[in-house]
């Protein structure tokens, strides 16, 4: 296989899985220029470690840990800097998330809630919600399958804390 | 009221993939042209390589107008071997910290890996990169104040503390500016730690101490240089 179609392959696997990074994004962005930041970060990375994919593993389930780390472990270069986070480390003082339009206000609240969750937190309740199994989010999380399912526990009550 | 699977669920539905996100922009974000600059962390290291690529030339150029000065181009070729090491340092820190993610680590392994890295050799990375502006500002002196291959220097002490000034507000901007990263990057480790407090291990420690020990005596060691050269160098 030559370089182009190596190229191709990929382009190919990341339009079939293109909501990963979608979602990865819409969780861990406040606007869309963020998202886009993000999105064009990721995939970079992900082409960077496209060699390096083991078929041992789901193709969406690599995605979401070259994702996840990429969202977490990534200098914020919008409004949203890490100066900025410092500043503010309080978690009422999270940027209100833009509104996506069209969206019943339960989503719409979904959303907001998840926008105040630790960076930790709003990776492992994507992954739960996106069914991943305890040993696919212990995986691309690096912890255990019995903490996974401690922090999932408390995640899900903080949300509905923030929903109420 | 649904339970937050059903409202996921409504809103995967809903939610249509950006349509902005298609091939063209995956071939763009994956062209050469993006790779390398994206991050922030390049572009210092990008500072240094160019930096120290700075200070090589003009070393090298000044080789040519003092060899006839001994004390000067000693200075000059011990500068310049210093500067040649710190390129290729910077060279190799670039293929590192670009290649980082590439590396099969899940997010807690990442996140110790970029803290550990950040906490050693990138603090050395931000003392070369202040020392290589010293030296191309010595270089530039140099090339400047080159008299028939004779250096005169009549105000040592107001350049001696120019140069302390200039590497250590270099130094305070570059950890003003990675302290916030470090601390993002803390912050999600203790997250995933269920908030307990990061132990340093015993190697982390002792690799601090053994970088604050060579920073120090690599200072020492310039500074004297420095000022020995201007004693001997001024008429």
């Amino acid at each position: 296989m030559n370089n182009e179609d190596i190229r191709d392959l990929f382009v190919k696997e990341i339009s079939d899985n293109k909501g990963v990074i979608h979602k990865v994004c819409n969780i861990y962005c406040h606007n869309s220029e963020e998202k886009k930041d993000l999105m064009q970060e990721i995939t970079l990375q992900l082409w960077k470690s496209f060699p390096n994919f083991k078929e041992k593993s789901k193709f969406s389930t690599w995605m979401y840990r070259i994702a996840l780390n990429t969202a977490v472990t990534n200098i914020r270069k919008s409004k949203r800097s890490p100066l900025w986070e410092t500043l503010s480390d309080k978690q009422e003082e999270v940027i209100e998330k833009e509104e996506m339009p069209n969206l019943d206000e339960s989503i719409n609240k979904l959303y907001k809630a998840i926008a105040k969750l630790n960076e930790i937190e709003k990776g492992i309740i994507l992954l739960y919600l996106e069914k991943k199994t305890y040993a696919e989010i212990g995986e691309i999380m690096g912890l255990s399958e019995k903490n996974i399912s401690v922090k999932i526990v408390r995640v899900k009550q903080k949300l509905k804390v923030l929903l109420t | 009221m649904n339970n937050i699977e059903e409202i996921w669920e409504m809103g995967n539905e809903k939610i249509s993939v950006d349509s902005s996100f298609d091939e063209e922009f995956i071939r763009n974000s994956i062209s050469e042209t993006s790779i390398g600059i994206t991050s922030k962390l390049p572009q210092l290291i990008w500072f240094g390589v160019i930096t120290s690529l700075v200070a090589v030339i003009l070393f090298f150029y000044n080789l040519f107008f003092y060899l006839n000065n001994t004390p000067i181009l000693t200075a000059i070729v011990v500068l310049l071997f210093i500067s040649l090491s710190v390129l290729v340092f910077m060279l190799v820190q670039l293929r590192v910290i670009n290649n980082m993610h590439t590396i099969d680590f899940d997010l807690h392994n990442l996140l110790k890996y970029k803290i550990r890295y950040f906490t050693t050799r990138l603090r050395l990375v931000r003392h070369l990169v202040a020392l290589s502006i010293v030296f191309v500002t010595f270089g530039l002196n140099l090339t400047m104040e080159k008299n028939d291959g004779i250096f005169e220097l009549n105000k040592i002490l107001t350049l001696s503390i120019f140069y302390f000034f200039t590497y250590f507000i270099i130094m305070y901007l570059q950890k003003f500016t990675h302290d916030a990263y470090l601390k993002q990057l803390r912050n999600a480790l203790c997250n995933l730690e269920e908030n307990t407090l990061i132990s340093l291990d015993k190697e982390l420690i002792q690799h601090k101490r053994i970088s604050k020990l060579i920073g120090i005596i690599i200072t020492i060691i310039f500074l004297i240089g420095i000022i020995f050269l201007l004693l001997n160098t001024t008429r």
